[in-house]
């Protein structure tokens, strides 16, 4: 039982009907295990904002050089009349193109990865005795839920859209002048 | 339209030795003109053509174009100045090297918002007219220097501008396309009634221009009307 309601509602249940009995929880069980969940789950989260500023940092660096290799392009759009507005917008919508495409590539390997998992198991049996005394089984089976997949891939979609934000003003900063004459 | 510039001046290096790109340059220039500004390299031509076109801005004097000074504009007025008033022809042809020819002329009519239907047919108007309508689906890279630069004047053309700078247009071609390429030009100036501003050092550009404005050292130093 994963969920804490029902956990305590089952508990409760249960020490209704032995009342000899004291009936406890895993968490109350060992709550160094709790703790130790609790640690991971920060620890993740720090892990996932450290791979949201790589993919800043990974966004940054493919649109500026897309941006840089285009420079006399753009500068020929602005002289023959696209606005710096329209320049911008472009930009952040290559941006997103491009998140769109690779979304979907990411999110699939995961799947398919956690759904490997899920079925087969990650066979931990060299560790057992260390897993055991924390309670662990042999074999874990990972599961991501649904909402954590919808929040990875918005935190993507946004990090990418921040990530575009330099690149795109350094396009419309550009003087056409300068552009067009640049070999 | 009228072109007008007043005591028009780019100075670089204003802290230390300044150097004058243009030295005081007073012209104007009528409607449906072919005129050619000539000099060395170096004389300023470039500069006084980017300043026409309000692709620069000058250090002093100003540029009119039919009343209104382009050197009050701010940049998002000079965009759509530009692109509602000026075509323009580059050197290196400066076509978009993604697109197709017929995509690269109507490019500029779809910043203009003009109706699909107007656009198709006149974009396919002008490639004919230059001579590009068996190459309208070929990208820059599969075409010839002339057959690009046809496509940058069609391009030029496009959004039906009061006037074409061109930028040495003739200096990548050999003799044929350069011909072909004034024919057209010459064509386009009198069917059309577009006024052309072009750089050159090219004496066969010169020969064919209607008046040639010859700068030295960033000054007009002869203005002649053949």
């Amino acid at each position: 039982m994963n969920k804490q309601k029902e956990v305590l509602a089952f508990q409760t249940f249960l020490s209704g009907l032995q009342s000899e009995y004291i009936v406890e929880n895993w968490r109350e069980l060992a709550p160094e295990l709790e703790y130790i969940i609790e640690m991971s789950s920060a620890s993740l989260f720090v892990v996932q904002f450290i791979i949201m500023i790589a993919l800043i940092f990974g966004i940054i660096n493919t649109m500026l050089m897309s941006v840089l290799e285009r420079f006399k392009e753009l500068g020929i759009l602005m002289a023959v009349g696209m606005t710096r507005r329209k320049v911008f917008v472009m930009i952040m919508t290559e941006t997103m193109l491009l998140a769109i495409t690779a979304a979907p590539f990411g999110f699939a390997i995961s799947w398919l990865t956690i759904y490997f998992l899920g079925t087969y198991g990650l066979d931990l049996s060299a560790y057992s005795d260390g897993l055991s005394q924390w309670g662990y089984d042999n074999v874990l089976y990972p599961s991501v839920d649904a909402e954590s997949y919808v929040n990875v891939i918005a935190g993507v979609f946004i990090t990418a859209l921040v990530g575009a934000i330099y690149p795109a003003i350094k396009a419309v900063r550009l003087k056409p002048v300068e552009a067009i004459h640049k070999i | 339209m009228i072109i007008e510039t007043h005591n028009l001046s780019k100075i670089y290096d204003l802290d230390t030795v300044p150097v004058y790109a243009l030295n005081s340059v007073s012209l104007s220039v009528e409607k449906g003109e072919f005129t050619a500004i000539v000099g060395p390299s170096g004389s300023g031509k470039t500069t006084l053509l980017n300043m026409i076109g309000g692709l620069d801005s000058p250090s002093e004097g100003f540029v009119k174009i039919d009343g209104n000074d382009i050197s009050q504009m701010s940049e998002n007025e000079l965009i759509n100045f530009r692109l509602h008033n000026i075509g323009f022809v580059f050197q290196s042809y400066n076509l978009i090297p993604v697109l197709t020819a017929k995509e690269n002329v109507e490019f500029t009519m779809l910043l203009q918002n003009m109706p699909k239907n107007e656009m198709e047919e006149y974009s396919m108007y002008l490639l004919k007219e230059v001579g590009l309508a068996e190459h309208l689906h070929k990208k820059p890279s599969e075409l010839s220097g002339g057959q690009q630069q046809r496509v940058a004047v069609a391009r030029a053309l496009a959004t039906k501008p009061a006037f074409i700078l061109a930028d040495e247009p003739t200096a990548n071609l050999d003799s044929v396309s350069t011909s072909q390429l004034l024919d057209m030009m010459h064509k386009m100036n009198k069917d059309e009634e577009a006024t052309f501003i072009f750089s050159t050092h090219d004496q066969r550009v010169i020969n064919r221009a209607e008046r040639v404005i010859t700068l030295e050292d960033g000054r007009i130093v002869k203005d002649e009307k053949k």
